[in-house]
C-alpha cells in the first residue's frame, strides 16, 4: 500500500504539471484557451446528450427506455476496451520513466496497481462523458427513486472496470510472448482490425435494437422478441445487468439482484487484473524493453534508396513512418478511416435474420443486400446525393492523425526547428498523410455504399469526389489547431494523441466544414437538381480546403517558433 | 560567421536570465569552445543560436543572415547535434539521415558519398538499417552527429559532442572538426571536459550564470601567466556560490 501511494501520487503530480503546468502562454491566451476547450466539450456533450434523450424518449414510449440505457452502457465499455489498449500498454509499458521505476526497490505489484489506477480514471473520463448524460436522461424521463440514483452512481463508477480488466490482462500476456513482440505490429493491427469489427458489430446491435430500421421496424423487432432486455442480456449481459440495476427502480429484489451480479462480476474482473498484474507485470516489463531486432540491416546508399526528395516529400514519408510504425499511433490516429465504413457495411448483414420480415409480407425475401436498394427504389438521385455526402463528411469528422500531427513531434520538434525547414513545409508534408486518410476513408465509405446501393454508383462517385476534397480542408484545419497550441511534452504517446484536447477541437472545425459543404450541396442538390448539388458541393469543398491549407501555412509559419 | 549581439533569455516563470545580454563574435575558419559549469546558459545560448527558442532581447546572425528575419537562410548556414536524444525512433538510420539529407537539399550522389564515409568512419554502417530505439545511447549520439555532417555546412553548432563517444570516435570526431575549418568553414562546440577544449579550440569562451566572463585564445586567457586551464576556469568560475 505504501509503495502504491508513492508511486500513484508521483504518477499523478507529473500528470497534473504537465497539464496545468507552467505555460509560455500569456495569461490572456490561456484564459481563452481554456473557454474554448469547455465551450467544445460543452457543444459536443450537449450534443450527444440531446440525441441520448430523443433516443430515450422514443424508447420510452414503447416502454423500452432500459434498452436504451443498455445500448448506451454497452457502447462504453465496447469503447474502453477498444482504446484502451493503447493507453494500457502505452502507461504500463512504453512510459518514459518505465526503467526508472523498475530499478527502485519497489513492489512490482504495487507499481502495477498504481499504473493500472491511473489508467482506469482516465478511461473512467470517458466513460462518464459517453453514459453520464444517458443516465440522467433517464432518470428524467423514466424516473427513478434515490435507490435508482445511487445504483447509477455505483454502475457509471464501475463502467471501465470489466472492458479495462480485459485490455490490461490482454496487454499483460502478449507482452511477456516473445513471438508477440517480435512481430508486434503485424500483431497490433490485425487485433486493432479485429476490435474494429467488435466495435462496428457492437454498434450496429444497438443501432438495430434502437432503430435504425423505421419506427415500423422498431415495434415489431421488439413484439417479435419479447422481453428486448432478456434478448439484449444475450450479446453481453454484464451491460444488460447494469442497466436492470437501475431501471428496475432500486428497491426491488429483481434490481438488487442485477446490481450485485454487476458488482460481482466487475469485482472478479479487477481481482484477476490484480493477480494477473501482481504476478507478470515485472517480467512483462523487462520483456516489452527488449526491443524487436532483426540483426545487422546494413544501410542501402544505392539503387534505389536515399535519392535526393522535395522536402514536402521527405517530411510527408517520415509523417508515413511516424505512424504506422507506432502501434500506438497507429491504431489510434489510423483505424478511424476504416472503422466507420465498416460499421456501414455491417449494416445489412446485422439486420438480415429480422428487417426483410420486419418491414411486411411483400419485402420478407429480399436479400439483406437488396433490402436498402428497395427501401430507397424511386427516390431521386439527388436525395441520395445529399444523403452519401452527408456520411462521407460525417466519416472524417475525427481524424485524430490530423490534430495530433504536431503534438505527435514533441520535444523532437526542437530539432527539425534548427533545420533550415520551413514550418509550412512540414505541415504540409504532413498534410498530405492525414489527408490521405480521409481520402481512404471516403473512398471506402462510397465503396459500401455502392455495394449497397449499386444503381447510384455515379452519385456516390460525385459525392465522394467532393467529399475527398473537402478532407484536405478538415485535416488542414485540424492541423491548424495543433500547430498553434501542440502538447509537446509527454510520457508516453498515447498521452500525446488521447490526453490531448487538440482532437476535440479538430472535430469541432470539422463540424463547420461539414456543415458548410454538406449544407451546401445539399440544400443545391434537393432544390436544383443534380449537377447545381455536386457543383456547389464541390465549390464548397474546393474554397473551404484551399482557405484550410493557406490558413495552415500562415500559422504554422507563425506561430511554431 | 557567427555574430550574437546583446541576447538574454529569461525562461517562463524564472526570476532570473537564464543568458543575459551575451556578445560573441566568431570568425570563419576557427574552432571555438563554449565552456562553463552545468547550468551556465550554454544550452540555452545554442538553442536561441539555432533558432530553437527566440531570444528575448539581442540579434543573431549566421553567415551574414539575420535569424530573425530570415530564419531559413541562417539555419541553411548550419547544422546542430543536440545534448539529448530522443523521439523519431520509429525511423531507421538511414531514414533518419536521408530525410536530413532531403531538408538540406543534398543531392543523391553526395549524401551517398557523405553518408557512407560517416556512418563507416563511426563504425554505425551495420546498424543503418535498424530503427533507432533499437541504437544504444552512443549509437544514438554517432547517429545525430552523422546526419547533421551530412550536409556540409559551413558552421557547425555541437551541443556537448563527445558525450557517449567512444574514445576513438571521440579522436575521430576532432580530426573532422579540425577538417573542417581547416577547410576555411567553422565550428560552435559546448564542452565540459576542460582538455579537450585546450587542445582542440582555437578560441574559447567562458560562460558562468548566463554571462560571458571571458573569450580569447588560450594565451590570452592565461594573460602571459602560465596557468592551466583547468585552474583559470575554477579562478573565473568559483564566486559562483559566494
Ligand atoms: N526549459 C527550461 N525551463 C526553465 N528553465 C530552464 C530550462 N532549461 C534550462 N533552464 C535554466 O536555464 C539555466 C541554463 O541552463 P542550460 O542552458 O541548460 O545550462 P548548461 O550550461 O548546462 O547547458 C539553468 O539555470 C536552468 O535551470
Ligand atoms: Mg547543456
Amino acid at each position: 500500500m505504501r509503495d502504491f501511494r508513492i508511486v500513484f501520487s508521483v504518477l499523478l503530480r507529473q500528470r497534473l504539471r504537465t497539464m496545468f503546468g507552467a505555460k509560455a502562454k500569456s495569461g490572456g491566451g490561456r484564459i481563452a484557451v481554456t473557454v474554448l476547450m469547455i465551450f467544445s466539450f460543452a457543444v459536443l456533450e450537449a450534443m450527444w446528450s440531446t440525441a441520448c434523450f430523443e433516443m430515450l424518449r422514443g424508447l420510452d414510449t414503447a416502454g423500452r427506455a432500459a434498452l436504451g440505457l443498455f445500448g448506451v452502457f454497452l457502447a462504453s465499455m465496447v469503447m474502453t476496451l477498444f482504446f484502451s489498449i493503447a493507453s494500457v500498454i502505452g502507461t504500463l509499458f512504453s512510459a518514459n520513466d518505465a526503467e526508472l521505476l523498475a530499478a527502485l526497490p519497489l513492489r512490482s505489484g504495487a507499481v502495477f496497481f498504481a499504473r493500472f489506477m491511473f489508467v482506469y480514471f482516465g478511461e473512467l473520463a470517458v466513460s462518464l462523458f459517453i453514459a453520464l448524460p444517458a443516465f440522467v436522461c433517464y432518470m428524467l424521463i423514466a424516473g427513478g427513486g434515490v435507490l435508482s440514483v445511487l445504483a447509477g452512481v455505483a454502475v457509471l463508477l464501475l463502467l471501465p472496470a470489466l472492458p479495462l480488466a480485459v485490455a490490461t490482462v490482454l496487454a499483460l500476456l502478449l507482452m511477456r510472448s516473445a513471438v508477440f513482440m517480435r512481430h508486434r505490429e503485424t500483431f497490433m493491427t490485425v487485433m486493432g482490425f479485429l476490435l474494429g469489427i467488435t466495435l462496428s458489430l457492437g454498434g450496429n446491435i444497438i443501432g438495430q435494437m434502437t432503430g435504425r430500421m423505421g419506427l415500423d421496424g422498431i415495434t415489431s423487432v421488439m413484439s417479435g422478441a419479447g422481453d428486448v432486455l432478456a434478448g439484449a442480456s444475450r450479446v453481453f449481459p454484464p451491460a444488460a445487468w447494469a442497466a436492470e440495476a437501475i431501471a428496475a427502480d432500486g428497491g426491488t429484489a429483481s434490481a438488487l439482484l442485477h446490481g450485485l451480479l454487476y458488482l460481482a462480476i466487475c469485482t472478479a474482473a479487477l481481482a484477476l487484473t490484480g493477480i494477473v498484474g501482481s504476478r507478470t507485470y515485472s517480467r512483462s516489463v523487462f520483456a516489452s524493453r527488449e526491443t524487436a531486432k532483426r540483426g545487422g540491416r546494413k544501410a542501402r546508399l544505392s539503387a534505389n534508396s536515399m535519392t535526393a526528395k522535395n522536402p514536402v516529400l521527405a517530411c510527408m514519408r517520415r509523417e508515413r513512418y511516424g505512424l504506422f510504425r507506432s502501434p500506438t499511433y497507429a491504431m489510434n490516429c489510423l483505424l478511424g478511416a476504416v472503422i466507420f465504413p465498416l460499421m456501414i457495411l455491417l449494416i445489412p448483414f446485422m439486420t438480415k435474420a429480422s428487417a426483410g420480415e420486419n418491414l411486411g409480407p411483400e419485402l420478407a425475401g429480399v436479400g439483406a443486400m437488396r433490402l436498402f436498394a428497395v427501401m430507397l427504389g424511386d427516390v431521386p438521385a439527388r436525395y441520395v446525393f445529399a444523403g452519401a455526402l452527408g456520411i462521407m463528411l460525417f466519416a472524417t469528422f475525427a481524424n485524430i492523425a490530423a490534430s495530433t500531427a504536431i503534438s505527435r513531434e514533441g520535444e523532437g520538434l526542437e530539432r527539425l526547428k534548427a533545420m533550415p525547414l520551413r514550418m509550412s513545409t512540414l505541415c504540409y508534408g504532413k498534410l498530405i498523410v492525414s489527408a490521405a486518410a480521409n481520402a481512404v476513408t471516403v473512398l471506402l465509405t462510397a465503396a459500401v455504399l455502392t455495394v449497397l446501393l449499386p444503381a447510384y454508383w455515379v452519385t456516390m462517385l460525385a459525392a465522394a469526389f467532393a467529399a475527398s476534397v473537402a478532407g484536405i480542408g478538415t485535416a488542414a484545419l485540424g492541423m491548424l489547431v495543433d500547430a498553434v497550441r501542440p502538447k509537446l511534452v509527454w510520457q508516453n504517446e498515447a498521452e500525446a494523441v488521447k490526453q490531448n484536447a487538440n482532437g476535440f477541437f479538430g472535430m469541432l472545425l470539422n463540424l463547420l466544414i461539414g456543415v458548410l459543404v454538406g449544407g451546401a450541396g445539399a440544400l443545391a442538390a434537393v432544390f436544383w437538381g443534380m449537377l447545381p448539388g455536386v457543383l456547389a458541393a464541390v465549390l464548397t469543398a474546393a474554397a473551404g480546403s484551399a482557405a484550410g491549407v493557406w490558413g495552415l501555412g500562415r500559422a504554422a509559419d507563425k506561430a511554431m517558433i | 560567421m557567427l555574430r550574437l549581439e546583446g541576447i538574454t533569455k529569461t525562461y517562463a516563470k524564472s526570476a532570473v536570465p537564464a543568458v543575459k545580454s551575451l556578445d560573441l563574435h566568431v570568425r570563419r575558419g576557427e574552432i571555438f569552445g563554449f565552456i562553463g559549469p552545468n547550468g551556465a546558459g550554454k544550452t540555452t545560448t545554442i538553442k536561441m543560436l539555432c533558432g530553437i527558442l527566440r531570444p528575448d532581447e539581442g540579434r543573431i546572425e549566421i553567415g551574414g543572415a539575420d535569424m530573425a528575419k530570415d530564419p531559413i537562410a541562417a539555419k541553411r548556414n548550419f547544422c546542430y547535434v543536440p545534448d539529448v536524444h530522443d523521439t523519431y525512433d520509429r525511423l531507421t538510420g538511414q531514414e533518419y539521415m536521408d530525410f536530413v539529407a532531403d531538408v538540406y537539399g543534398v543531392p543523391t550522389k553526395e549524401r551517398r558519398e557523405r553518408a557512407a564515409k560517416y556512418l563507416e568512419m563511426f563504425e554505425i554502417a551495420d546498424a543503418a538499417g535498424e530503427r533507432i530505439n533499437t541504437y544504444s545511447h552512443g549509437m544514438k549520439q554517432k547517429l545525430l552527429i552523422a546526419a547533421a555532417l551530412l550536409p556540409a555546412p559551413p558552421l557547425w553548432v555541437l551541443d556537448e559532442p563527445m558525450t557517449g563517444l567512444d574514445p576513438k570516435s571521440s579522436a575521430l570526431l576532432k580530426d573532422e572538426m579540425r577538417a573542417h575549418t581547416a577547410a576555411g568553414n567553422t565550428v560552435f562546440f559546448s564542452t565540459h571536459v576542460l582538455e579537450v577544449a585546450e587542445k582542440l579550440c582555437d578560441r574559447i569562451g567562458i560562460i558562468r550564470n548566463g554571462s560571458l566572463v571571458a573569450v580569447g585564445t588560450l594565451e590570452e586567457l592565461r594573460g602571459g601567466k602560465d596557468e592551466s586551464l583547468e585552474s583559470l576556469f575554477l579562478e573565473l568560475t568559483e564566486d559562483d556560490y559566494a
